[in-house]
C-alpha cells in the first residue's frame, strides 16, 4: 500500500476532479474526515492495465492555495505538506475545466511554483472544443515545465489517455519550473494573475462562449417568476417524496423488525438475554436502519440536483431570504429536509461551503417540525382540542397543528438571528458561487454518492445511535422491581429513577412523573414518547389500541394547561439521540451538540412554562 | 466609470476597478472576486437578478457565471462598454 504512488486531483469546485476520482477508483473509496475539521478526505485506489498501483487522493476544491476556507485550507496544507499526519501527495493532477482554462490558469501557476511534481488535465476537452475553444497543448506543456493531458468529458471511455499516461509511470523527479522553490504565495494574485493571462495569451488560440443551453436553461431556471415555480414545485416534489415515497420502505423495515423481534419472542424463555435482544439491540438496529429510506431518497435528490448543476441556482434564487436571517441560499434545502426528519437535512448541511453558515443550519435544523413529532401532536391534539369549525372549512384542531409547524419555524429564524450576532459571528461571509454549466448527471457518480452517504451514516452515527439504545434499554430495565411491587416496573429503573429526578424541574411547566418519565424513552425517538405514556399509564396492546385508549386516559388525567405545555414541550423536543449523533458526527466535537441541546432544552422549558400559566390564568 | 450594481442587464462592461474601501473585510473580498477571474480588464455582463430585491446577480466574467450578492458587487467598478 504505501509503496503506491499517491496522485493528488487538484483544482478548483465544478472541474470535474470528483468525476474524474469516482471513475478511477470506483467504489474502492475510503471516504473519512481529516483529523480535527470536517472535511472530508477521500481516498482511493487505482490499478492501471499493466499493473501499476496508484493511492489517489480527490482533495477538496479550491480557488487558490491561500487557504480562505476550511476546504481550501486543507488542501493547500497538503499539497504544501504542512498537514500534519498526511502525507504529501508524490505527484498532482491540476484538474482543470478547459473552458474555464483562462480563469483557473492562475492556480496552476500557484500549484508549479511549489515544485512539486505534476501534470495538468484539461478535463471536459470535447464541450470545450463544442463551444469553440481550442487550446495549444504542447505550447501550454512548454510553457509550464509539465506535461499537459486531455480527457474528453467524464465518462470512463474519456479518460483513456490519462489512464495512458498513468500506465508509463509519473516522473517524480520532474522539476516544474517554477520560479519559487517550494514555497508558494509568495507572490500575490494579482503578480499571478497577470502572469497567468501572459499564458493564456500564448496557449488559447481560438475562445468560445460557455454553452448556449447553459445560457438558454438560466432564462427559464432563474427568471423572477417562472424560475421562482420551477424552484417550489421541485421543492415540493422532494419533500414530498422525503415524506410520502419513504413511508412504504419505512413501514417494511418497521414490520421485519417487528416480525424478527416476534420470531425471538417466541424461541427463547423469558430471560434477560431475551429482552435485551428484543427491546434492546433488535429495536436499536430498527431505530437505525428507519433512517435509510428518508436519507437514500434525499440525497439521490440532492446529488442530482448537485451534478447536473442546479443546486447552484436554487440556492441563487433562496439566497436573498435566506440571507435576511444571516443565512446563505444553500441553507434551505437542508432545513426543508428537517421537515421530515432532521436526520437526514443535517446530514445534507455539508453541501453549505461556509462553516458558519454549515453549523448555524445544523443547530437551527431540529427546530423544524420533523414527522416523528406528529403521532405526538395527534394524541394530544386529539385529547384536548375540540375539531370546531372556525369557518371556510377550517378546523381548530388543524390550526393548532398549524401552529405548532409555524411556531417552529418562527424559533428557527429567531435562533439563527441571535447566532449570526452572537456565537457563530465572526468574518463576513460572501457569496462568490459559481453557477456551472448545466449537465446530465451520471449514474455511476450518483450511486457511488449514495452509498457513501449510506455507509458514512451507518458507519459513524448508526454505531452510536444503537450503543444508545441499547443503554436505553437497559436503563429502562433495571434495576427489577422489588417483589409485592405495586407499580409499573419502569417506575423501579434507572429511567424511572431519572423521571423522579426531573420531576421537580418539570413540574413548573405542568408535566407530572408520569410525563417525566415517558420523556425518557423518548429519547429513542419522539414517537415512543406515545408508546412510553402507554406503558407508565399500564396500557396493553399495539400501537394504535395504545393511542385509542390513551385518548380517554389522558382526558381524565392531564389538565388542559399540561396538554398545551407538552405541546410547547414538543415544538424544541430536545430529546433525539440520533439527532444528537449525527450532529456530533457533522460537527466534529461534543461541544455544538451539546450546545444545541441545551438551549433546545432551554426553549422547551421556557415555552412550557409560558403555556402553562398563561393557559392557567385565562382558563382560571 | 460605475458600480456594477448600477449596470443594467445585459449590458456588456468592463471590469476597471475595485473600490474594497467600500465595506469591511473588502480586501479579503477583493482577493476572493479575483480567485473567482474577476480582473481588472475582465469583460462583464449581468445576466440575471435575484428575485427578491433584484438581490442576488448573475454576471458573466469573461464567459464564466458566477453569482454574487449585491452588497459585493458595489466594490467592483466597470465601464459599460
Amino acid at each position: 500500500m504505501s509503496s503506491a504512488v499517491r496522485l493528488a486531483l487538484v483544482g478548483s469546485p465544478n472541474s470535474g476532479k470528483s468525476s474524474l476520482f469516482n471513475a478511477l477508483t470506483g467504489a474502492r473509496q475510503k471516504i473519512a474526515n481529516y483529523a480535527g475539521v470536517t472535511v472530508e478526505r477521500k481516498l482511493g485506489d487505482f490499478t492501471t492495465s499493466s499493473g501499476k498501483d496508484y493511492e489517489i487522493v480527490d482533495l477538496p476544491g479550491m480557488y487558490s492555495l491561500k487557504g480562505r476556507s476550511p476546504d481550501e485550507k486543507v488542501a493547500s496544507d497538503i499539497v504544501m505538506g504542512k498537514f500534519e499526519g498526511e502525507k504529501q501527495p508524490d505527484f498532482l493532477i491540476a484538474v482543470l475545466d478547459t473552458t474555464h482554462i483562462r480563469k483557473q490558469m492562475r492556480m496552476v501557476l500557484e500549484l508549479r511554483d511549489l515544485g512539486v511534481p505534476m501534470m495538468v488535465l484539461l478535463n471536459m476537452y470535447d464541450l470545450a472544443e463544442r463551444d469553440g475553444f481550442e487550446i495549444d497543448t504542447d505550447a501550454l506543456s512548454k510553457e509550464l515545465g509539465v506535461p499537459v493531458v486531455k480527457s474528453v468529458a467524464v465518462r470512463k471511455a474519456g479518460m483513456t489517455s490519462l489512464q495512458e499516461f498513468l500506465d508509463k509511470g509519473v516522473d517524480l523527479d520532474q522539476k516544474p519550473a517554477g520560479k519559487t522553490d517550494g514555497t508558494s504565495g509568495q507572490k500575490s494574485t494579482t503578480a499571478y494573475q497577470s502572469d497567468a493571462r501572459t499564458v493564456a495569451k500564448k496557449v488559447i488560440l481560438k475562445e468560445g462562449m460557455q454553452g448556449r443551453i447553459t445560457r438558454q436553461l438560466d432564462e427559464i431556471f432563474l427568471h423572477p417568476v417562472f424560475g421562482v415555480l420551477i424552484l417550489m414545485l421541485i421543492f415540493f416534489g422532494m419533500f414530498q417524496a422525503v415524506f410520502n415515497w419513504a413511508e412504504a420502505p419505512m413501514d417494511m423495515i418497521d414490520g421485519s423488525i417487528v416480525s424478527l423481534q416476534m420470531l425471538v419472542d417466541g424461541a427463547m424463555g423469558d430471560t434477560w438475554l431475551k429482552s435485551l435482544l428484543v427491546d434492546g439491540i433488535l429495536a436499536g438496529v430498527g431505530a437505525v436502519v428507519i433512517f435509510l429510506p428518508q436519507i437514500i431518497i434525499l440525497f439521490a435528490f440532492i446529488l442530482f440536483m448537485e451534478g447536473s448543476g442546479y443546486l447552484a441556482r436554487a440556492a441563487f434564487l433562496m439566497d436573498r431570504i435566506m440571507a435576511t436571517v444571516g443565512l446563505n441560499g444553500r441553507a434551505f434545502i437542508p432545513l426543508l429536509s428537517s421537515f421530515a426528519c432532521a436526520i437526514p437535512g443535517i446530514m445534507a448541511a455539508r453541501t453549505i461551503e461556509h462553516p458558519r453558515d454549515r453549523l448555524t443550519t445544523i443547530l437551527i435544523a431540529p427546530l423544524m417540525t420533523c414527522s416523528a413529532r406528529l403521532p405526538v401532536y395527534t394524541l394530544v391534539i386529539g385529547a384536548f382540542i375540540p375539531n370546531t369549525d372556525m369557518g371556510y372549512g377550517l378546523g381548530m384542531q388543524g390550526m393548532v397543528m398549524f401552529g405548532l409547524y409555524l411556531a417552529g419555524i418562527l424559533s428557527a429564524l429567531l435562533v439563527a438571528g441571535i447566532l449570526k450576532i452572537t456565537l457563530t459571528s465572526g468574518t463576513s461571509q460572501y457569496l462568490i458561487m459559481e453557477l456551472p454549466r448545466y449537465r446530465w448527471p451520471e449514474w455511476h457518480n450518483m450511486v457511488i454518492g449514495l452509498y457513501e452517504r449510506v455507509k458514512i451514516f451507518m458507519r459513524r452515527a448508526g454505531t452510536m445511535i444503537l450503543f444508545s439504545m441499547i443503554a436505553l434499554w437497559v436503563f429502562a430495565s433495571y434495576p427489577k422491581p422489588p417483589v409485592g411491587a405495586t407499580e409499573n416496573d419502569i417506575y423501579y429503573s434507572v429511567v424511572g429513577w431519572l423521571g423522579r429526578l426531573l420531576e421537580p424541574i418539570l413540574q413548573p411547566i405542568g408535566f407530572n412523573l408520569e410525563i417525566a418519565i415517558a420523556l425518557i424513552p423518548g429519547m429513542a425517538a419522539r414517537e415512543v414518547s406515545v408508546a412510553a405514556l402507554g406503558t407508565v399509564y399500564s396500557l396493553a396492546g399495539d400501537d394504535d389500541a395504545i393511542a385509542a385508549s390513551l385518548v380517554d386516559m389522558l382526558q381524565d388525567l392531564w389538565t388542559l394547561p399540561t396538554a398545551l405545555a407538552f405541546l410547547a414541550w414538543f415544538v424544541f423536543a430536545p430529546q433525539c439521540i440520533s439527532t444528537i449523533a449525527v450532529a456530533k458526527r457533522e460537527t466534529n466535537s461534543w461541544r455544538w451538540p451539546a450546545f444545541m441541546v441545551t438551549y433546545l432544552f432551554i426553549m422547551a422549558w421556557v415555552a412550557s412554562y409560558l403555556t402553562y400559566n398563561i393557559s392557567g390564568a385565562i382558563i382560571g | 466609470m460605475i458600480a456594477l450594481t448600477d449596470l443594467t442587464k445585459n449590458t456588456a462592461a468592463k471590469l476597471e476597478a475595485f473600490s474594497a474601501d467600500l465595506i469591511d473585510e473588502g480586501h479579503d473580498l477583493v482577493e476572493r472576486l479575483r480567485e473567482m477571474g474577476f480582473e481588472e480588464g475582465s469583460e462583464i455582463i449581468i445576466r440575471h437578478f435575484g428575485f427578491v430585491m433584484r438581490d442576488p446577480i448573475a454576471v458573466d466574467v469573461d464567459g464564466v457565471r458566477v453569482a454574487i450578492r449585491r452588497s459585493e458587487a458595489k466594490v467592483i467598478k466597470v465601464l459599460p462598454l
